[in-house]
């Protein structure tokens, strides 16, 4: 048991790579400066916050960008610079090694989705003078960010012991699915994270006039089944990754 | 129970045999793996360790399938053959973090200082893996292969890189690590180095094992090759005559133009090497002759592993 929780603490330790928070960095300061800015020219209200900055760059483009960074590097990193036998020759099952890998993952993923949220929220505060209080718009939208960060991740980091080139596939996924498809009238957007994340949102913020433009072209479903739908989400591809790493080998591991 | 068996093991790649049909018993002490590239030796060793999981058959640490059952694996150590590392790491921390996965706990530091006093690696700890020569890293290795002191080591090309000084260190590490019952299954190409350890040698061509076991024995099964002995006398010729006569030797062949012979040497073709040393003495009485030296010109792995290769060919064609 201890050598598998150092095993967390050591998949840990390998995702803070300064590359891949510069990224982030980079991406956090984009989206504060757009919010400072049209905070500057026009005071935030919640429901234009919750629109124009999470609902759109924050949720479907900040999120599955850092998560994917972070997922696709849970196997593919190791993958890569053909570490992973390091890690595969030790006394673990496949899946146990790949759960203490995705646990390793979360801690930095929330941590920078969640930090990145709360810095927006008080860009947006300070900048645009949000309407409410800020601490009741932090905490109305947080199962949100949590959620859909933790969904995002897992299926990220499925995907990266599926595809040895998984970071590519994982960004034309987040332009096809999450950015366009998540926009295109009907049902075929209840395949893309970023549609149950929305709804998510939207229902969290409905007492401040926060949801879609369209209700009809949206379809949005009920808050709590976008929230099932997303642990669903989390679960179901973690299951799944543990299940595909146990059962596939690896003959590039050296 | 031995603490390696490997039971009629396949592995299949598409259409294309990583092994076939493999059975090995190995027991304490060094076995060297022997083939040219592509031969199955990487294949072995990482359904060995657990790395791949055979088509069919099993392979079995201390009577549990390595695959099916990952605790075993904490009495195996393995240095893999690819120069790869956690780069940013330094030397000490990573083998220090293999320790702590191979569920040393807080011995972790201990142990690994240990391990790295062990594979001389001691001095350059604190070096960053990225800035580490090829020599040094695979001693880094070989460290966290055996930073928890386990029972079964699998090294694959171990000595590679290391220079010549430092593979008789290593290969000296190989020696006090069997004399205490740790079974290593080495694969080299070096194979004189295998030699000088271990006489235990299983020989791979085409995913197979085309033989196994001590040297000699193997050298002597090869009858169509009989074997090579140069033989120094103060009568070359009338020992060559009588050799011939007495069924002895198919060959003698005097003056023979090869690095360590004399012109007063003889090289025999020996078909069954047992028998003549038996009779040699009775002969030399015999003919009333002394012999100053007798030495086997074809009996090392590196001739015993071209015979058997040349066998393969034959018996493809």
């Amino acid at each position: 048991m201890n050598s598998w929780l150092y095993l967390v603490y050591f998949s840990f330790r390998r995702q803070l790579r300064p590359q891949r928070l510069v990224v982030s960095f980079i991406l956090f300061v984009a989206i504060a400066l757009l919010v400072g800015l049209m905070g500057l020219t026009n005071p935030w209200s919640v429901q234009g916050f919750a629109r124009w900055i999470l609902g759109l760059p924050f949720c479907r483009f900040f999120l599955p960008i850092i998560t994917l960074t972070l997922g696709a590097a849970i196997i593919g990193d190791d993958r890569e610079d053909k570490t992973l036998v390091y890690l595969t020759v030790r006394p673990f099952s496949r899946w146990s090694l790949y759960l203490a890998k995705i646990l390793g993952s979360i801690p930095l993923a929330l941590g920078i989705a969640v930090g990145a949220f709360f810095g927006i929220c008080i860009t947006a505060s300070i900048c645009g003078g949000l309407s409410s209080p800020l601490g009741t718009v932090t905490w109305l939208f947080l199962p949100t960010i949590i959620l859909g960060t933790l969904a995002y991740l897992t299926f990220f980091g499925w995907l990266g012991t599926v595809f040895r080139n998984a970071t590519l596939i994982g960004i034309a996924h987040v332009f096809l699915v999450e950015l366009f498809m998540s926009q295109t009238p009907g049902v075929l957007k209840r395949i893309s994270i970023s549609f149950y994340v929305r709804c998510m949102l939207y229902d969290a913020g409905k007492e401040y006039g926060v949801g879609p433009r369209n209700k009809v072209m949206f379809q949005p479903v009920d808050g709590g089944d976008a929230a099932m739908a997303l642990i669903a989400i989390a679960v179901g591809f973690l299951l799944l990754g543990m299940f595909w790493f146990s059962r596939h080998e690896y003959r590039d591991l050296t | 129970m031995n603490p390696v068996s490997i039971r009629n093991i396949a592995k299949w790649y598409g259409e294309i045999a990583g092994l076939n049909k493999v059975s090995l018993e190995l027991q304490p002490g060094i076995t060297g793996l022997v083939g040219s590239n592509g031969a199955g030796k990487s294949t072995l060793m990482k359904i060995l360790t657990g790395q791949l999981k055979p088509s069919c058959g099993q392979s079995l640490i201390y009577g549990m399938d390595v695959w099916k059952t990952p605790l075993v694996r904490q009495r195996l150590g393995y240095a893999p053959e690819g120069d790869t590392f956690y780069e940013d790491m330094t030397v000490l921390a990573f083998v220090r973090a293999m320790g702590h996965l191979s569920g040393l706990g807080k011995s972790a530091d201990r142990f690994a200082r240990e391990a790295l006093e062990k594979t001389g690696a001691i001095e350059f700890s604190d070096k960053r893996l990225r800035a580490c020569s090829k020599g040094m890293r695979q001693r880094t290795k070989l460290a966290q292969a055996l930073v928890h002191k386990p029972d079964i080591l699998v090294l694959d090309e171990p000595l590679s890189g290391i220079d010549a000084g430092g593979r008789r260190e290593i290969l000296r590490l190989f020696e006090e690590l069997a004399s205490t019952g740790v079974t290593l299954i080495i694969s080299s190409h070096i194979l004189d180095e295998i030699e000088a350890v271990t006489s235990r040698i299983v020989f791979m061509a085409q995913g197979q094992v085309i033989a196994s076991g001590c040297l000699t024995e193997v050298r002597g099964l090869l009858k169509n090759h009989p074997q090579k002995l140069l033989i120094t006398s103060n009568a070359p010729r009338k020992l060559g005559s009588r050799l011939l006569e007495s069924g002895l030797v198919t060959g003698v062949v005097f003056n023979q133009q090869e690095a360590g012979v004399r012109e007063e040497d003889i090289v025999l073709r020996v078909p069954q090497v047992e028998r003549f040393y038996r009779k040699l003495p009775d002969l030399v009485i015999e003919l009333d002759i002394t012999i100053e030296r007798l030495i086997p010109l074809d009996s090392s792995a590196e001739a015993v592993f071209g015979y058997l290769m040349e066998n393969e060919t034959e018996g493809h064609e």
